[in-house]
């Protein structure tokens, strides 16, 4: 009996096991409502339109931004019924609204969506490769655009003749397609052989792929010669000049882009389980993990494609946004993508009308970026110590 | 999916057949058995297995009677996770999970599976063990449709897995893996909360019925306190206990668990398997683990599988199955298993070394 007592007392129900168990006492997950995140980047992303719109070389007035909206959306044939509402105003400068509508509006459309597709794609990269270190580029998207486009605008050195490679949307084509064969020899060298595509086979193929990649990028550089600077400006990334042609393009691979992921968002927490725990709560990993790659791929590659290779956005932002919410992809998705889209048309407003030069936006992205990402890292590391 | 293609006997293995031993092969090397032929009352069947039930009921039944020393047990162990709606406790005493000469071998022609027969019991706790490369994870892969059986059937409440849509699989079946990682600072409930998934839409949104198993499961494995931690911070012992969270939250029938003790100190192995024994006898549920933990089976297992280069060794009630001939054949171990009071099951010595001076280490001893 005394011994039953004994070992009553040695085994209660709850059975702490001391130091170990006490380790994780401190770090209570301390977390923002998605909700509010989700407000506090609408109303971001609504001030940088209008700042964006109202700033730069020609300024705009509230007033005139709404007056030249206003008569341009009305005259879209379908939208005529608006009229109802009130006759634009007639006295509206041609010049201006060429420039409203047809430089900076599309300008900033395009950073906006290129920004969204690179914060999604970056979430759904870290979720699938299980390594928050991931970002859209992992699979040598970047490389395979970057070596397109560099391809192309040797092309148009080399053969002056050929003008029509001059047109900035051949060079966005060729970017496209080498970086969707690039995705596609990626998948080919990682996958196993049930077909599978296994995380670190894919991330050690993309490295494979953009080290070759890269090293021919250089010998393309190298016969450019002294015109070699065209594309390294291409490389570093820029919405300059950019038309509603190119926003376009991003949005017709963004849109269906996103309504594959936002749905598979479940799986993709179920799958950081690992594919084990994911196939026995009846994922089929295999499949999921095709969709989302190619999707949130060809996006980013959408995005390279117009704009050039933008770094770090889609690496801090679902990053930061994990931070503030919590990893759960029902809401780091949606948040990622408010995040991207908020934080390249910020840095692209900046570099176009409060920044001396016209910096490639690139260039500060990764500038701004490289930094606060450190400080997370860091943050991070000391979080482990205690573990 | 795509067995029968590259590395099967068409291929590389019709050349092996040459040297490799054939099918029929390790039976003529592996087993001459001496124990097969003794164990006729319990052989390597299903229905040795289900043949020796009876035995098994008695067994149970005096264990029942004996003085609980495992007070934590039935007594002070909260009831399980909240009702779960999928537990089914009507199928009787047949078998719910069964395999019918289940067969598999790698890639490369290696059978690690041969001819596999078993029927599983509901409300029993089977034990699956054996030495390393034995297949016994191999065959929780097969029950678990992790892999695809090269021949042969799984039949999980009578139907072949291979018919079941994924989502209704899982709500039959659970597996907690052996292997597992953390990538994301996701907290222990919502972790647990994914165990769900088979049972929710699209946007995974959870109905109070789900809050409840949830809960249930986080209580029943004492996670309370850590629920809102993320598990990032946990010790091994904590993350295993909320993988299994996880598992229980799934709210199956069938339960497979693999080394689920293997980063738990002795107390907390103890406590889990007060726990499995729970669900098992209190539940209804089936569980079968495979452990590397002799003593801790020899205690707690109903009954055990034996299995040595991917064969069957025996089968049936762990009084019946658990002795010092069969654990020389399939560890190579010199032991003696005898009635241990103090644990009230059957503890195992082993010999090491020849020295004489047996290490004994019944399970219960580990926490005293």
């Amino acid at each position: 009996m005394s011994d039953t007592t004994a070992r009553e007392a040695a085994l209660p129900a709850s059975r702490p096991s001391g130091r170990r168990e006490r380790a994780a006492d401190g770090v209570a997950a301390r977390r923002m409502s998605p909700w509010l995140l989700a407000a506090v980047l609408g109303a971001g992303i609504v001030a940088v339109i209008l700042v964006s719109l109202k700033s730069g070389y020609m300024p705009f007035s509230p007033s005139e931004i709404w007056d030249i909206l206003y008569f341009k959306i009305l005259s879209i044939p379908r939208l005529r019924f608006l009229t109802l509402l009130g006759a634009p105003d007639a006295e509206l400068d041609p010049s201006r609204v060429l420039v409203l509508w047809d430089v900076r509006l599309p300008r900033l459309v395009t950073s906006l969506i290129a920004g969204a597709a690179l914060g999604l794609s970056g979430a759904v990269f870290q979720g699938i490769l299980l390594n928050p270190l991931a970002d859209p580029y992992t699979l040598g998207v970047s490389s395979g655009a970057a070596f397109g486009a560099s391809v192309v605008i040797v092309c148009s050195i080399l053969f002056p003749a050929a003008a029509f490679l001059t047109n900035p949307l051949v060079a966005a084509g060729g970017a496209f397609a080498a970086s969707a064969a690039t995705l596609f020899v990626v998948m080919l060298l990682a996958a196993d052989r049930e077909g599978r595509l296994p995380p670190p086979n894919l991330i050690l193929a993309g490295v494979i792929m953009s080290a070759i990649l890269s090293a021919a990028i250089s010998f393309i550089k190298y016969l450019a010669g002294d015109q070699v600077s065209s594309i390294i400006f291409w490389l570093l990334g820029s919405f300059q000049a950019r038309t509603w042609t190119e926003a376009g393009i991003v949005a017709a691979f963004f849109v269906p882009a996103l309504s594959v992921v936002l749905p598979s968002a479940v799986d993709l927490n179920i799958m950081t389980l690992g594919v084990r725990s994911a196939e026995t709560l009846g994922v089929n990993t295999g499949r999921v993990r095709l969709k989302l790659l190619v999707a949130s791929s060809f996006a980013a590659s959408a995005s390279v494609a117009v704009a050039g290779i933008i770094g770090f956005v889609g690496l801090i932002v679902p990053h930061l946004v994990r931070l503030l919410t919590g990893p759960d992809h029902r809401s780091l998705l949606p948040l990622s993508t408010l995040g991207g889209a908020l934080l390249l048309a910020a840095a692209d407003t900046a570099v176009r009308a409060f920044l001396p030069g016209e910096i490639p936006v690139g260039v500060l992205t990764a500038l701004l970026a490289g930094p606060a990402f450190l400080v997370i890292f860091r943050r991070k590391m000391k979080d482990l110590v205690h573990v | 999916m795509s067995d029968g293609t590259p590395g099967d006997p068409g291929g590389p293995g019709g050349g092996k057949a040459e040297t490799a031993p054939t099918p029929a092969a390790p039976e003529a090397s592996g087993a001459p058995r001496a124990y097969s032929a003794g164990a006729a009352a319990a052989p390597p069947h299903a229905a040795g297995v289900e043949g020796s039930q009876q035995a098994l009921q008695g067994a149970g039944g005096s264990r029942q009677a004996a003085p609980q020393v495992f007070p934590g047990g039935e007594g002070s162990a909260p009831a399980g996770p909240a009702r779960r709606g999928g537990r089914a406790r009507d199928a009787g005493d047949g078998p719910i999970l069964s395999v019918e000469g289940l067969s598999f071998s790698h890639g490369t022609g290696v059978r690690v599976v041969s001819d596999l027969t078993l029927g599983f019991r509901p409300g029993r706790h089977y034990v699956l063990a054996g030495p390393n490369g034995a297949g016994k994870s191999t065959v929780l892969d097969l029950l678990s449709r992790l892999r695809n059986p090269e021949s042969g059937r799984v039949l999980v409440f009578g139907k072949d897995s291979a018919e079941y849509p994924p989502a209704e699989l899982a709500r039959a079946l659970a597996r907690a893996p052996q292997h597992f990682q953390f990538n994301f600072s996701f907290t222990v409930r919502e972790i647990v909360s994914l165990g769900r998934r088979p049972y929710l839409g699209r946007w995974g949104r959870l109905s109070q019925e789900d809050r409840d198993v949830v809960e249930g499961a986080i209580e029943f494995l004492n996670l309370g306190r850590l629920a809102d931690k993320p598990v990032t911070a946990l010790s091994g012992g904590e993350a295993q206990r909320v993988v299994l969270a996880r598992t229980l939250a799934q709210a199956t029938p069938i339960i497979l668990l693999d080394e689920p003790t293997a980063s738990l100190d002795v107390a907390q192995a103890l406590d889990l398997m007060d726990r499995v024994r729970v669900l098992t006898r209190d539940e209804g549920a089936l569980v079968v683990t495979v452990t590397h933990d002799l003593h801790l089976a020899a205690v707690y297992a109903d009954e055990m599988v034996f299995m040595n280069g991917g064969r069957l060794v025996a089968a049936g009630p762990t009084r019946d199955t658990l002795n010092s001939e069969l654990l020389l054949e399939v560890f190579e171990a010199d032991a003696e298993v005898r009635q241990d009071a103090f644990s009230g099951g059957l503890s195992i010595s082993f010999r090491h070394g020849g020295s004489g001076s047996g290490a004994s280490a019944g399970a219960g001893e580990g926490a005293a």
